[in-house]
């Protein structure tokens, strides 16, 4: 049986931290507000900046009121969970203090009388071979097992040196070949439509490439919708838009919602 | 049991209103079919395995002006399943005025379950007793994107003409 609801809203790549605490406050704000007005909310990935396993500052007061946020918000809605690549770690012990349903990466869930495929996206971008193969490896269960026995000094020192390669990888890239790095950053076409095939479903939503936008697509015979969730940045007006917004999909149909104000 | 005739340029489509269950929302559907407000007008949002709703839009998607907004008789047990005919609202309870969409599935999700903006659900007055075979060509028909509106059939689905048919 697959998930149902009448009214959801769908959020991804928030990257709390911190370090961004305007951000985090209009996360709070949303839990408090824009979320209770509907049957369900889906956290769809890359709500942390980085997770290091559920024991790694967990009394931290940040990571108390992000937790408490969240328990209070699923004791209102029905509260789901897709992991995304920073945060795929988040275990089942947290997911049971906040009383969240973990969702597998892709899902299908029926929304307001439609269905949908949710993904947090990161495995549909193919064209980045390199990112593939790191990704299969990290979510072996064994790798996991293995990285969060390590003492937590270890395991951020790992984290922390696989972020500065990855952003050098892709600062590299962009300054040689702009055009080879969007392409890479982006969900492939191609991958897309074997999800749509799999599932027979021709809608399909998802975050990641931090590139909001509703597409119409197809490729040969097959066509479907698909919306990309925006990331939330709130703390560097300097420097990026401020932006932060969900999905709202009802009987109405499926908009984003703008929480910048 | 009033009859209305809603001929199309995909084919004719005959709606069996409810007078006893839906007074008020029969009333509106039969002011605004004589006044000839539904002439000309299009289905302008087609979601194949939810529904099709029409009786607002022009084509080129101009949105007609209607009359005062009514009572929401989605508690009259009336259930939204494939082939009834439903008053479209935002999302108000009561802010229904002329457009109104055809279920092609039992969409429980739209029934009314408690009178509150959450569960109040779409108030259902009739359903299709000819032609859903042409509504299930509508339903099939592409759809892409028009301005903010999302589902608009790529080719007009025309309401070339609304008369009563039985009083």
């Amino acid at each position: 049986m697959s998930v149902q609801c009448r009214s959801a809203l769908l959020i991804s790549d928030l990257h709390l931290t911190p370090s961004m605490p305007l951000t985090a406050q209009r996360f709070f704000d949303f839990c408090l507000k824009e979320a209770g007005s509907v049957e369900a909310v889906f956290i769809m990935g890359d709500l942390f900046e980085y997770w290091l396993g559920d024991d790694a500052n967990a009394s931290s007061p940040f990571q108390q009121e992000v937790r408490n946020a969240l328990a209070n918000l699923s004791s209102k809605v029905k509260l789901f969970y897709l992991h995304g690549n920073r945060d795929f770690l988040l275990g089942p012990d947290y997911l049971k203090k906040t009383s969240m349903t973990a969702l597998a990466d892709p899902s299908e869930v029926r929304i307001a009388g439609l269905d949908y495929i949710l993904s947090h996206g990161d495995v549909l971008c193919t064209a980045d071979l390199g990112y593939q193969v790191f990704r299969k490896w990290t979510r072996r269960p064994w790798v996991q097992k293995l990285f969060l026995q390590l003492p937590l000094q270890w395991r951020r020192s790992i984290a922390n040196q696989l972020r500065r390669n990855s952003a050098q990888k892709y600062q590299r890239a962009s300054r040689y070949t702009p055009a080879i790095r969007l392409m890479q950053m982006d969900v492939t076409t191609h991958a897309c439509a074997a999800l749509v095939k799999k599932y027979s479903i021709n809608r399909l939503i998802h975050g990641h490439t931090h590139m909001p936008k509703h597409h119409q697509e197809q490729l040969g015979e097959l066509q479907w919708q698909r919306w990309v969730l925006s990331d939330w940045d709130l703390d560097h007006p300097e420097s990026v838009t401020p932006k932060a917004s969900a999905l709202l999909i009802d009987e109405h149909g499926v908009r984003y919602l703008d929480l910048v104000k | 049991m009033a009859k209305v005739l809603l001929k199309t340029n995909k084919g004719d489509i005959t709606l069996s209103l409810d007078a006893v269950k839906a007074p008020k929302t029969v009333a509106n559907f039969l002011q605004y079919v004589k006044a000839g407000h539904y002439d000309g007008t299009i289905f302008h949002r087609v979601i194949n395995n939810f529904m099709i709703q029409g009786g607002g839009m022009g084509v080129g998607m101009k949105e007609k002006s209607t009359g005062a907004p009514i009572e929401n008789e989605a508690n009259n047990g009336l259930k939204n399943e494939r082939g009834t005919v439903a008053m479209a609202r935002t999302s108000d309870p009561h802010s229904a005025t002329a457009q109104f969409f055809i279920n092609v599935n039992d969409n429980d999700f739209l029934n009314h379950t408690a009178p509150n903006a959450q569960g109040w659900g779409y108030a259902v007055f009739g359903k299709v007793t000819d032609g859903l075979d042409v509504v299930d060509t509508i339903r099939k028909v592409k759809t892409g994107n028009a301005g903010f509106h999302q589902d608009v059939p790529a080719e007009d689905v025309i309401i070339e003409k609304a008369s009563v048919t039985e009083e």
